[in-house]
């Protein structure tokens, strides 16, 4: 799960490099633009919607945790 | 640990406190012009319960009345709390202030009604007036009113706060604050006369006459409000009240109707000396009393303060203190008085340059700054350039035509001369001389001289940077007094052209007249004089057949312009002038050479002109045409009813006859060239000396 | 009262003195009492208005709260049934979801309508609506009053005045024409007068916002709420406080901390600073060039709103300094509202260094909600397949940044001037996002250095620059003056204006100008060291004694000296406190 997500948030934002750290939304590697851009990737992808209350930092902060959400989410 | 650091809290609250009250200090302006700063400070140093008599109002007050005079004369304790612009609430706060400490013994108070008509101009003069007041109830209430919030309030009350903006406009002044007393008593003392200021053009002429029937203007509301406190407040202390008007050339009768109205309402008395009687009894001349229009000089303010002191001294309970227990130091200040203040009037009074010199070296703590502009020794005589040896001015004795000069002379001996000479050996750019040096209270001083010989003349005395000296051709001389940071006199001898100034001008205007020069033959200054009284005495002629006369009729109109030369009448008749004339009227016209006019019948037109007081021309005219008579830039018409019933008096292009049924008659002063009087007379329907008309606007 | 007040600084320490007496667990009670003397200088009748929106939002919070608990509960219960009653449940949750929503935006409205109806009292105070008055209880009068001013609204729109004043006066149907400017000044008068509305109402409706996502509980005490709303340091000019996250710091209480409070103190006289000596003097400037702009010419104007940037940064990051700094002393700390942000090297960033609150309630309660929406989430589905992966993506960004940036120009003000700022700066952000990989391929193939301090440089001034330009919309009151003066400073530079000693007559004089740039020359340097992570009162705090004092006693006076107040000054209201 966690390769596929990596591969498909390279191919959608190329510039950004999400392994460099654990805490992207923290260091502000991930704007709120940004993580727009993930959500819809995400959820068109897997199918899923992200309900609001999903939508803060722990979430985001790696792809590691996005990876683990997702998997939550698709139940 | 803990307790030294919650002691540093005190500590740097403390300091921040003390350096806060400091610069407030600081900060704080201190106005030395009209007397402000010595008002207030010497108000202060004065013991308690000795002030009989206090004068409050506006500067045309503080240039007006000298309470050391009144205790010269009179030996009344008066002071002069008069400022510049002091509006009525501030009279107010001030009067409460001098109740304060004086209630036992103050009876009189003397507000001038100038304040009473309108606001000041800028409500910062109500600060201005009371900011150097000590801390009272009376001020904390006017300071609580004045502000508009809180926050205005809270600033007012701190001097920080209202003036830290002043850090840009910090002067000398400022850092070190004059302790000494003037022993002026709140008065400013000023030797200019109007008649020099040079844009007196047209100066105008005291209102003399009062006109009863003009609307009385209307009063600046909050300015009443202050004054019926006033009133109030002295009618619960029993303090005599009174309303003075000092002379000034903006005065008039609406608003001489205003005030007196109010006097009348609240029963107190109002003098007015703008008008007759009072001015008759100042003898007072605007041109040479006033300073510049409005405020009095010392010549004028002697008089001012004799007529009060006379007052003072039978109509109030104002005692004469002279050689009273506890009045003392009042004698003490007169002798500091005439020294200090005196000095300036004396030193104005000289004529000899020499004279001046030698009079201002013997003031204490004086500096007598002197430099040269353009040309300053060609007139010298020998006598003087002699006494200016022996005072130690040899450079100026023996200075060349056209050189330049300058000197500093302190407390009587002489420190520097400089000549050409220096200014050569220091080359300057353009040979003109400059020196900058102390004075021995530090002010800063630069004098600057250039005679005409040696480039564009030029001469400049400033102390911390004020420009004091005149600037005109000849010595330009200014004595300071440096312990008190004040200029005594600033002159100039123009002693290029002559050795002794000119005399001063009562005694030059007097002599003129002993001596029957004529007009054109006076000097510019003399000649305005004498111009100026001629007006004024016209005027007064005018009110007083007005006023005064117990019949009006046409022979006592025309009687003074007769009995003097240099008048011109025109006569003009309009529609019927004949019907009402009695045959004591006609002789008395042929009396006076109206020949032709003592014949007039009915509807006749008629033109008649005397000059320098005999007839030189008459027309009688029966005709259906209106008859004229042209001379140089005047033209003259008349028509009766049937004669196309017209009265014109043309004169330079303007218009002066009334127009009216009957004799209209314009009288025309040919020295002033200007209209001084146009009446008419109703001879159809009334008797010649019942139906008149004036105009009112004719000069 | 504002903090410019004389009274504010002895009120402030009278608040403190009373905070560390009383007893720690009362100590919030001690601020709240504080905070309503302090809202009650402003009118006993706002304060009724925000005790009754408070009220509003503590009944709804609590309802929405009881709600989610409900559901949960039931949910529990369902669970232990028969599986068959699981989509039973779920559409039962469904409604109840809905229900809440419902309950949600019905507690908005009722908020915004009431602060709405309270501007209209005021003007019917006034006497301006008299058929409004008289047909209170009459409907049928007043809309038939209505209906009569139809053929008004095309004039008022058309007359140039703000779209939303024109609809105000129709609905409110007056009909005399003479009236209309009066009534324009006190619609825009009683628009601001209600205190510090913008700040609070946002922060409650963010309150409500976050109990429905169940971020939070609700506050059970209504005077906790209170305390939270009417807070005096954060009531005038924000920050939009968080209730999660501001409301427990500021009912547990404190203890003295000397070196807090110090700290604090240091803070507020920085920010009286900041707007005194800085931000007063340049508005007399501003005012004067942009108020009078007949008489100025384009080098002038470019000053002014050069120096308008500057003056605004100052007014309200000052302002913020006081309050942080008069919250610090207590112990409560308040989010921060600036970092820097001339720093920023992109508009994007600049906007979350510049109101930073704002932009976060914006981000949270706006942007994202619209950004998970399903409806959204199709059409970008749609538009992806249809067009590409590009086009989806952008479309999920563009339109919810429009939809954010034109209520944020409407927060800011309420005038066409404002709307445009808010399309400016919303086309400025959405165009840097979707042509994002067309600069950066540029830059690559310009062989920039986009690390290098140059181009760093570059960045940084672009965003000033951009930031300058929005002045130009919002500074002069209409749009009119702001396009006449936007166009001077291409048509008529006149470069000499500004040397040849002009502009020292343009409201301030050469010392006080003077003092002003070196007074903003030293912000920007501490603001320059800040960024570099230097922490200014922490580096004085370890200096000696002598150089410490020295330093408190010169920007003390430094303030009390060059500070724009006093008579003689106008009262100049804060920049942001009319919202």
């Amino acid at each position: 799960m966690k390769e596929k997500v990596l591969a498909l948030l390279k191919d959608e934002f190329p510039e950004i490099d999400f392994e460099s750290s654990c805490a992207l939304v923290d260091d502000g590697i991930l704007d709120s633009l940004s993580i727009t851009g993930i959500i819809a990737v995400l959820s068109m992808e897997f199918g899923i919607i992200i309900p609001y209350e999903e939508i803060v930092e722990d979430n985001f902060n790696s792809v590691d945790a996005l990876a683990d959400m997702v998997e939550r989410l698709r139940g | 640990m803990k307790i030294r650091k919650l002691l540093r809290v005190p500590v740097f609250v403390i300091l921040l406190v003390l350096f806060l009250i400091l610069s407030g200090r600081l900060l704080r302006p201190v106005w030395y012009d009209w007397n402000n700063y010595h008002t207030t400070h010497d108000f202060y140093l004065e013991p308690d319960n000795r002030i009989e008599a206090v004068f409050l109002g506006s500067s045309v007050v503080v240039n007006g009345i000298s309470p050391m005079q009144l205790y010269e004369e009179y030996g009344l304790c008066a002071y002069n709390l008069a400022t510049e612009q002091q509006p009525v609430s501030a009279s107010w706060v001030w009067l409460q202030e001098v109740y304060r400490l004086h209630q036992d013994t103050l009876k009189t108070v003397v507000i001038d009604a100038s304040m009473l008509t309108h606001e000041p101009e800028s409500s910062a003069f109500f600060l201005k007036a009371i900011d150097r007041m000590r801390n009272s109830t009376a001020k904390q209430e006017a300071l609580h009113e004045y502000a508009k919030d809180e926050n205005d309030w809270i600033s007012l009350l701190f001097p920080l706060f209202h003036y830290h903006d002043r850090w840009k406009e910090l002067e000398p002044t400022d850092w070190k604050q004059d302790e000494s007393i003037n022993s002026t008593r709140g008065y400013n003392l000023v030797t200019e006369r109007w008649i020099d200021c040079e844009t007196a053009e047209d100066p105008a002429l005291p209102q003399y006459g009062y006109d009863p029937d003009c609307d009385a203007t209307e009063l600046a509301v909050s300015s009443l409000e202050y004054f019926d406190r006033i009133v109030s407040f002295c009618h619960e202390h029993q303090l005599q009240l009174v309303l003075s008007k000092a002379p000034t050339a903006n005065w008039s009768s609406s608003a001489h109707k205003a005030i007196q109205e109010l006097a009348g309402k609240h029963q107190i008395q109002f003098f007015d000396f703008n008008f007759t009687p009072y001015i008759d009894q100042l003898d007072f001349r605007f041109l040479l009393d006033l300073t510049d229009g409005h405020h009095m000089n010392c010549y004028g303010a002697k008089k001012y303060t004799h007529w009060w002191g006379e007052w003072l001294s039978g109509n109030s309970e104002c005692e004469n203190k002279k050689g009273k227990s506890g009045y003392e130091y009042l004698e003490t200040q007169l002798t500091a008085y005439r020294k200090q203040s005196m000095a300036a009037v004396e030193l104005a009074d000289c004529r000899d340059v020499t004279e001046y010199i030698r009079y201002a070296k013997s003031i204490e703590n004086s500096a007598v700054l002197m430099a040269v502009c353009d040309e300053g020794t060609d007139a010298l005589t020998e006598e003087q350039k002699k006494k200016m040896e022996e005072d130690g001015l040899g450079k100026l004795a023996r200075l060349n035509y056209r050189d330049s000069y300058v000197a500093y002379i302190q407390d009587g001996e002489v420190v520097f001369e400089m000549d050409q000479r220096d200014a050569d050996s220091a080359e300057n750019a353009d040979a003109s001389l400059s020196v900058d040096f102390l004075l021995p209270r530090k002010q800063r001083v630069n004098m600057q001289s250039c005679g005409t010989g040696h480039g564009d003349a030029f001469s400049s005395i400033t102390v911390d940077g004020v420009e004091y000296c005149l600037n005109q051709r000849g010595i330009n001389i200014v004595v300071y007094d440096y312990l008190n940071g004040a200029v005594v006199n600033s002159t100039c001898f123009d002693t290029c052209v002559s050795p002794y100034r000119e005399a001063d001008y009562e005694t030059r205007y007097a002599h003129a007249l002993k001596n029957g020069t004529p007009a054109d033959a006076m000097d510019e200054k003399l000649r305005e004089l004498y111009l100026y009284n001629r007006r004024y005495d016209n005027w007064k002629q005018v009110y007083q057949w007005r006023t005064e006369s117990s019949s009006m009729s046409f022979f006592s109109w025309l009687e003074p312009w007769i009995s003097s030369k240099g008048y011109t009448v025109f006569i003009s008749v309009m529609d019927e002038a004949s019907d009402s004339l009695t045959e004591d009227n006609r002789d008395g016209m042929l009396g006076l050479g109206l020949a032709a006019l003592s014949g007039i019948e009915y509807r006749d037109s008629y033109i008649g002109i005397i000059n320098d007081g005999s007839v030189s021309y008459e027309e009688l005219d029966h005709g259906y045409e209106p008859i004229e008579w042209s001379g140089v830039d005047c033209l003259v018409k008349s028509g009766g009813m049937d004669s196309g019933n017209v009265s014109s008096v043309m004169i330079c292009g303007n218009e002066y006859s009334i127009s009216m049924r009957g004799l209209n008659c314009v009288v025309y002063d040919k020295e002033l060239k200007e209209v001084v009087d146009t009446v008419a007379f109703d001879t159809f329907a009334a008797p010649i000396d019942m139906e008149y008309k004036m105009r009112d606007d004719f000069i | 009262m504002i903090f410019t007040d004389y009274l504010f600084f002895p009120f402030v320490l009278l608040a403190l003195l009373f905070y560390f007496i009383l007893p720690l667990r009362a100590r919030w009670i001690g601020l709240l009492v504080f905070s309503l003397v302090f809202f009650c200088t402003w009118g006993l009748d706002y304060c009724l208005v925000v005790l009754l929106i408070t009220f509003i939002a503590w009944l709804a919070g609590i309802v929405i709260d009881s709600r989610n608990h409900t559901r949960t509960k039931r949910k529990n219960g369902e669970a232990s049934e028969t599986k068959s009653s699981l989509e039973a449940g779920e559409s039962e949750s469904r409604r109840k979801k809905q229900n809440r929503i419902i309950l949600l935006v019905s507690a908005v409205v009722i908020i915004l309508v009431l602060v709405y109806v309270r501007t209209q009292q005021n003007l019917i105070a006034a006497g301006f609506f008299e058929p409004v008055v008289r047909t209170v209880s009459g409907w049928n009068a007043a809309i038939r009053g209505w209906l009569g001013t139809i053929p008004y609204l095309g004039e008022l729109v058309s007359g140039g005045k703000g779209w939303n004043t024109a609809l105000f006066q129709w609905i409110f149907g007056f009909k005399n024409a003479t009236d209309k400017t009066a009534v324009v000044q006190s619609v825009v008068y009683t628009w601001i007068v209600p205190v510090g509305i913008s700040y609070y109402v946002l922060s409650l409706i963010g309150y409500l916002a976050d109990i429905y996502w169940k971020k939070q509980c609700a506050e059970r005490n209504y005077f906790k709420l209170l305390l939270f709303v009417l807070y005096f340091p954060k009531i005038l000019e924000g920050p939009i406080s968080k209730h999660r996250i501001v409301g427990p710091r500021l009912v547990e209480g404190h203890r003295f901390d000397y070196t807090r409070v110090c700290f604090g103190l240091q803070r507020v006289v920085w920010g009286f600073f900041k707007k005194l000596v800085i931000a007063d003097h340049l508005s007399f400037l501003v005012n004067e060039v942009f108020g009078n702009y007949q008489a100025h010419v384009g080098s002038e104007f470019l000053l002014a709103a050069v120096l308008g940037t500057v003056q605004l940064y100052c007014d309200f990051s000052g302002c913020m300094d006081i309050a942080l700094g008069v919250s610090e002393c207590f112990g409560i700390q308040l989010e921060e509202n600036f970092r820097q942000p001339f720093a920023s090297c992109s508009v994007a960033e600049f906007w979350r260094r510049w109101h930073i609150t704002l932009g976060v309630w914006f981000k949270d309660y706006v942007f994202m909600p619209l950004v998970i929406s399903p409806r959204l989430m199709r059409i970008s589905g749609f538009l992806r397949e249809r067009i590409g992966k590009r086009a989806g993506k952008n479309f999920m960004t563009v339109i919810p940044l429009a939809v954010v940036w034109l209520l944020t120009g409407l927060w800011h003000g309420t005038g066409k001037n404002y709307l445009l700022w808010g399309i400016y700066w919303g086309a400025l952000i959405s165009l840097s996002t979707v042509f994002d990989p067309e600069i950066r391929k540029l830059t690559k193939w310009l062989k920039i250095d986009t690390d290098s301090e140059g181009f760093r440089f570059f960045r940084k001034s672009r965003t000033f620059c951009l930031f300058v330009i929005g002045r130009f919309i919002t500074i002069p009151g209409s749009l009119a003056v702001s396009w006449y003066t936007a166009q001077s400073v291409f048509t008529d530079f006149t470069p000499l204006r500004l040397v040849d000693g002009s502009i020292f007559t343009l409201g301030i004089d050469w010392p006080r100008f003077i003092v002003t740039l070196l007074a903003a020359a030293l912000v920007g340097f501490v603001g320059s060291k800040r960024e570099k992570g230097v922490h200014i009162r922490e580096w004085i705090a370890a200096r000696p004694l002598l150089i410490r004092w020295a330093i408190y006693y010169a920007i003390i006076f430094a303030v009390l000296i060059f500070g724009a107040y006093g008579p003689g000054y106008d009262a100049s209201s804060f920049v942001y406190m009319r919202y």
